[in-house]
């Protein structure tokens, strides 16, 4: 699993917490809206019930007043129709009234023509006489005024309690549906009012169209439904609704009301809101999820992501990787700035290194010339290869005491009396005082302990041969002062007695050479040289070379 | 004028430089030694006859071996230079043009040949003998 994809799991992992809550929230929100739409439902259908419950007992009201008039109760026509036709004048929303006899014949009505009907026929009246009750009837339309009309019928008892009459009340279905709009009803809203066999008789909106159809089969079981209640419902006019329905048994006794809120606008404002909601929640966890990326991918992914670039490259052998980063790039940038440091670190020192490998190799190829030159000046005048070998040989270690004695001083400077003492002590016999050292401790540069030590070894090789230290009696007294008032001129002095007698050399060999003439150039000096008779004595004035190395 | 040819050679290591002294007289020349830079001018100054001159590059002293050869160009330009160093890295373009460059460890016999070929095109271009 790569870096950023760890990243992206952890805020995941961090939002996942809060996506549920905001998912939670918003489902218990729409739940409580659709609780709350489902509510309004019923309470438009229960407004219409109420209001039809009152419409109806206002007329059965009226109906009762009329049941007791002493005109109508003798059901005498002459007597009984003025006042009907007086009372319908008044009633506006009945379309008819009427007072009919036990068997159903009309006797007390508003017209003459009236008179001639007889409504024995119809359920209503029949169900009335029965139960000698209020009815309510169902949708029909007037035979005499032609407008659909819902009847009412309320029976007139005499003091025996025997049915003598009935009024019926036309009850205007126009107006009735005119009734349903005085409490208003929501945008896309819709009552429906139908009589028990599920025929409309009061709709708003668009009445004449609904009224006196029948409410979709579908639904027809809501009339007999033992409780209100609220289904969702795709209406008749194409629109999906929210339907508060009361049945049958819950309205007025007889009809069957209910309320439709259209769905597309009750729930409008709840679904923009959820999605508002929806929206800004995914666009938080977007955002969030984008932010961390970029952040991560600046802070860690990028430059570890360098970092570890530079690293391979500088692996591969490319020493100029390098990774680039700053603080700016948080606790990995330092990382990085670090890198680049030490590997800067590491560029400067390789390329000591490189300088030093090239110096080594210079110097190894002059100690190689110098080598093949000691070779060839000591081949001079050897007898034989094994006197040969043994110059070689004692030149080698010379060179290795010299390089020895460089070595163990190190930073600091070698003094005359340690060139000396490394020189000669090989020719001492032990537990013997045959060499004297003497002289202040003065400092010498490195390479003027070199030629000096090379002039010592040949005088104490010379003198364990033929000198002082070649018998048993001899000594040889080193001695070393600075000359006067110039504290880096050396006088040297090695001084050998009581040896046997000194013969000067009658060739000059290599040794001869180098105390003589090389050394005393080399050191920018002079050299006397004299064989007196108890012993040699060689004395070399030079330049310390301390102070200008 | 001197009769004999001579041959310079500056060199701050004593071994070498005599070593290449010997080189020298083989080859039939008069050998002079300088062990620095300094030296050799002050002997190129002192006297005449030398025709050639041998020097190593890296010497202590105020002037190292490159600088000495552009140097004794400048002040005698009919002296013929050879340089040696341990050092591979020389480029010739840092030397004045018709000088020999050697690297260490040399041969003795590539040495003196090229003494001879160097002191052989003097006798035939100017006619001077140099024995």
């Amino acid at each position: 699993m790569r870096l950023i994809h760890r990243v992206a799991f952890i805020v995941i992992a961090g939002l996942t917490p809060i996506i549920a809550v905001e998912v939670y929230n918003s489902f218990t929100l729409q739940n409580a809206r659709e609780t709350e739409i489902n509510q309004t439902a019923l309470r438009q259908a229960e407004y219409a019930s109420s209001e039809l419950e009152r419409i109806i007992e206002g007329t059965r009201g009226v109906m009762m007043a009329v049941g007791q008039a002493p005109s109508v109760r003798s059901l005498n026509s002459e007597l009984c129709n003025p006042f009907v036709a007086r009372l319908l004048q008044q009633l506006t929303y009945l379309t008819g009234l009427l007072v009919v006899d036990a068997t159903g014949q009309a006797k007390c009505a508003s017209t003459v023509s009236e008179l001639s009907l007889n409504i024995n026929d119809r359920p209503y009246f029949q169900r009335s006489m029965q139960s000698n009750d209020f009815v309510i009837g169902e949708y029909l339309v007037g035979r005499f005024s032609k407008q659909p009309v819902l009847p009412l019928a309320l029976p007139i008892l005499d003091e025996g309690g025997k049915h003598i009459g009935t009024v019926v009340a036309s009850l205007n279905l126009e107006w009735l549906s005119s009734q349903l709009l005085k409490r208003g009803l929501p945008d896309g809203g819709s009552v429906t009012i139908a009589d028990r066999n599920g025929m409309i008789i009061a709709r708003q909106p668009e009445p004449t169209k609904f009224v006196g159809t029948k409410i979709p089969e579908a639904y027809m079981h809501l009339l007999s439904e033992k409780d209100a209640g609220v289904i969702d419902v795709l209406s008749q006019d194409g629109t999906s609704r929210v339907l508060g329905y009361i049945p049958l048994d819950k309205a007025p006794d007889g009809l069957y009301v209910s309320a439709g809120l259209s769905e597309d606008n009750s729930f409008l404002f709840l679904r923009s809101a959820a999605w508002r909601q929806s929206i800004v929640s995914v666009i938080a966890v977007l955002g969030s999820i984008l932010g961390a990326y970029l952040l991560a991918r600046y802070f860690v992914a990028k430059p570890l992501d360098q970092l570890l670039s530079a690293v391979q490259k500088w692996k591969s052998g490319d020493l100029a990787a390098r990774t680039g980063l700053t603080s700016a790039h948080g606790e990995a940038g330092h990382l990085g700035e670090e890198f680049d440091r030490t590997m800067d670190q590491l560029a400067r020192r390789q390329e000591t290194i490189a300088v030093l490998l090239r110096e080594l190799a210079h110097r190894s190829k002059n100690q190689i010339t110098l080598l093949i030159s000691l070779a060839s000046q000591l081949a001079k005048g050897k007898a034989s290869v094994d006197d040969y070998k043994n110059a070689i040989v004692d030149r080698l270690m010379s060179m290795s005491t010299a390089q020895d004695l460089l070595l163990e001083a190190g930073d600091k400077a070698l003094l005359v009396g340690d060139v000396v003492w490394a020189h000669t002590k090989g020719f001492i016999k032990e537990g013997t005082d045959r060499v004297t050292l003497s002289g202040p401790n003065l400092p010498l540069s490195p390479e003027t302990a070199r030629y000096l030590g090379m002039a010592i070894h040949e005088l104490a090789t010379n003198a364990a041969k033929y000198g002082a230290l070649s018998d048993d009696n001899g000594s040889v007294v080193v001695s070393w002062q600075s000359v006067g008032d110039m504290p880096d001129q050396i006088e040297f002095k090695w001084r050998e007695m009581d040896g046997p007698p000194v013969e000067p050399p009658t060739r000059a060999g290599f040794g001869r050479t180098l105390i003589e003439k090389i050394v005393p150039h080399q050191l920018k000096g002079r050299a006397d040289i004299a064989y007196n008779a108890d012993g040699l004595v060689w004395v070399l004035r030079f330049l310390a070379g301390s102070e200008n190395t | 004028m001197a009769l004999t040819a001579a041959v310079l050679i500056v060199e701050d290591q004593p071994l070498i430089r005599i070593n290449a002294l010997d080189l020298v007289r083989t080859a039939g020349f008069e050998p002079l030694e300088a062990i620095d830079a300094d030296e050799a001018i002050q002997i190129l100054e002192s006297r005449t006859g030398i025709r050639l001159v041998f020097t190593d590059i890296e010497m202590p002293g105020t002037m190292d071996g490159i600088q000495l050869t552009h140097f004794i160009r400048g002040g005698w330009p009919k002296v013929h230079l050879m340089v040696a160093s341990g050092k591979v890295m020389v480029k010739e373009n840092q030397l004045p043009a018709g000088t020999k460059f050697f690297a260490k460890p040399y041969g003795d016999d590539t040495i003196i040949a090229e003494m001879r070929r160097f002191m052989a095109l003097d006798s035939s271009s100017d006619g001077v003998s140099l024995q």
